[in-house]
């Protein structure tokens, strides 16, 4: 089990590395940064400026090693446009965008296991085929005009919900569920065919065979089986979220990352680009070895091999 | 010298609906165990052998439908009990043994949680009573170390070892039947003995009734008291183990057992009897014998209508209406060189 823990640690680390020199590649390949910060109208030697300034003139190894090397002090570097030091941008806008996309992957996992799994136990019947609707309108569906549909409805129309902003828990239940719904129909039709395979099982049969409680059988010997691949989907479709919630996050005026990520492409803010990025491929490393970690507690042959 | 019936199951049906026809797997089987009694069920593939006990079990696939003119446990009419009343019976009064035991437990939980949560299902104990229990049991079934496999994963154990804690399962609830589907099948000939040994143990200490399914005649001698031989979801052959061993009257139980390899006898390259052909999809109802397609002794007469199981005295009943004397002997034969 040790082994296993630190196998999965080593490979997040060398993911989280690699990661940083693609981000860092992708910022610095994809345009000349010093003509983006110097802003149109510049003249050459403007540029050369800019360049020297922020040392974009040295070769792009030497670069990398002074962000990474300062990044592992803990230091991100400052913001040109907004001249403030770029953690204390992250510290604004990261917790955020983390509640929206916990509060969505518990919505999304609320609604689309509990639907799964009756979908798996009575299938062909009404509640199967309601659940597939949801899942095909969930897919179909833009995630846009799904929040626009609740925001109408719960915003404008009965005036339960805040529409904008993010100030209150109670702002955060539309996006999050107009987020959230985005996941669901993936992990449910996964959960409905997990089920359906286990519940044919031959320990599944055992359970039946030995009298166990329904529920035992369902929960215990099915569901525990069904799960494990959940895991893995949940954990990608949360850095997902984290990472790709502009869309949600614009409509309803959320300051969260993916908000701030788009506006900082907007205005070349490199350091904040590569700490966003860097933030988002740790918090994907992280949730990956956090899913692996749960699948080796869930299953002991995987923690075992 | 049978003792007090405890499980009667009579006119045994189960259907599955497919595509355009209904299957009929098993097409009316009776079928009892007493105290202290081995019944085995004898049969080849999709003869309605396992059906008809994940049927008694009510353990039948969803599509599967079954109905039963009488089923009795200890006197006790079940023919109309919920649901709830079967699976308060279940690992309790009647346990089932699986074929496979690589597949048959939970690979996601150690042995003693799995034999622990079927003692706290049907009796009111504590964990330390059911590991007491447990180790008892495991310790019976000849399973060295008991305490360390309790801590165990399924994974962690061989077939023959599971085999032994899937007894150990059955055997918690002090049960008075005991359906072994295949027991031995699915391990090596060597754990297949010392298996079949545990169970006849086991059940001469216990005086459970038996119910064993299996394709192997060779398992069946000496284990059971009686034999069932099933054909086309029918029940063709019952009789006490040793007059089916040594004269069996239906013509497929004479094919089973020409089948079957004699020490001493049979010699290397010696061809082994068989039966030509296969069990038929089973649809519709019987028009004719059922085993009239596969029959060497077949005559026109099979074609009329279905046969009737008649007994013949001595205990022994036989679907077919050919008597034994008036059989060709060489028909086998004749039949192996025609196919």
């Amino acid at each position: 089990m040790t082994y296993f823990i630190l196998k999965r640690i080593c490979v997040t680390f060398l993911v989280i590395a690699v990661t940083s020199v693609v981000a860092f590649l992708l910022v610095h390949l994809s345009g000349d940064p010093a003509a983006a910060m110097a802003g149109e109208g510049a003249t050459e030697s403007d540029i050369a400026a800019v360049r020297q300034l922020y040392g974009f003139d040295r070769p792009l190894i030497v670069q990398y090693f002074d962000w990474i090397g300062r990044v592992l002090q803990g230091e991100f570097g400052r913001s040109y446009y907004l001249r403030m030091d770029v953690a204390d941008v992250l510290a604004d806008h990261m917790p955020v965008t983390a509640t929206l996309g916990v509060l969505a992957l518990s919505f999304a996992l609320l609604l689309s296991i509990p639907l799964g799994v009756l979908a798996a136990l009575y299938p062909n019947t009404l509640i199967d085929r309601i659940a597939l609707w949801l899942a095909v309108a969930g897919q179909a569906l833009p995630s846009f005009v799904f929040a626009l549909g609740l925001m109408y409805i719960f915003g404008v129309y009965f005036r339960l919900l805040p529409i904008s902003g993010g100030a209150t828990w109670a702002h955060f239940i539309m996006p999050a569920i107009a987020l959230g719904y985005y996941a669901t129909p993936a992990i449910m039709r996964l959960t409905r065919s997990g089920m359906m395979d286990v519940l044919q099982s031959d320990h599944v049969r055992t359970a039946r065979a030995y009298g166990l409680a329904p529920w035992r059988v369902v929960v215990r010997h099915g569901l525990r089986h069904a799960i494990i691949p959940v895991v893995s989907l949940a954990a990608v479709q949360l850095g997902f979220m984290l990472g790709g919630s502009i869309v949600i996050e614009t409509i309803f005026s959320l300051k969260g990352l993916g908000y701030l990520a788009w506006e900082s492409i907007q205005r070349a803010d490199i350091e904040v680009i590569q700490a966003i990025l860097l933030v988002i491929a740790t918090a994907y490393a992280f949730l990956t070895l956090l899913a692996d970690l749960l699948n080796a507690v869930l299953d002991p042959r995987i923690r075992m091999s | 010298m049978r003792g007090e019936p405890i499980l009667e199951v009579k006119g045994l049906q189960v259907e599955i609906p497919v595509e355009g026809a209904v299957l009929r797997p098993v097409r009316g089987v009776d079928l009892s165990v007493s105290r202290g009694e081995t019944v085995a069920v004898v049969g080849e593939s999709g003869c309605g052998k396992s059906l008809t006990a994940l049927a008694i079990m009510g353990l039948l696939p969803r599509a599967a439908r079954y109905t039963c003119e009488r089923i009795t446990l200890k006197g006790e009419a079940l023919t109309n009990a919920s649901p709830r009343r079967w699976r308060q019976l279940r690992g309790d009064r009647i346990a089932m043994i699986f074929q496979d035991p690589m597949t048959a437990l939970d690979p996601c939980y150690r042995i003693g949680d799995q034999m622990r949560e079927i003692l706290q299902q049907h009796r009111r104990i504590s964990s330390q009573a059911a590991r007491e229990r447990s180790l008892e049991l495991l310790r019976k079934v000849g399973i060295p170390s008991p305490e360390e496999r309790l801590s165990q994963f399924p994974h962690q154990l061989s077939g023959g070892l599971r085999q032994r804690v899937m007894i150990a399962m059955a055997l918690l609830c002090e049960p008075e039947l005991i359906i072994a589907d295949e027991p031995t099948t699915a391990l090596d000939v060597t754990i297949q003995a010392q298996i079949l040994r545990l169970l006849r143990e086991i059940q001469r200490d216990t005086g459970i009734g038996l119910i064993l399914i299996t394709h192997d005649l060779g398992v069946v001698a000496g284990m059971a008291d009686r034999i069932v031989v099933m054909y086309g979801g029918e029940v063709v052959e019952v009789g006490a183990c040793d007059d089916i061993l040594s004269r069996p009257l239906h013509p497929y139980t004479e094919g089973l057992m020409r089948s079957i390899p004699v020490p001493g006898q049979t010699k290397r390259g010696d061809l082994l009897g068989f039966i030509p052909g296969i069990v038929p999809r089973q649809v519709g109802e019987r028009t004719r014998c059922g085993f009239i397609d596969r029959c060497p002794y077949a005559v026109e007469s099979c074609a009329t209508g279905p046969v009737p199981l008649s007994a013949v005295g001595n205990g022994r009943e036989v679907r077919c209406a050919i008597p034994a004397e008036k059989r060709d002997p060489q028909a086998w034969n004749r039949l192996a060189e025609a196919s």
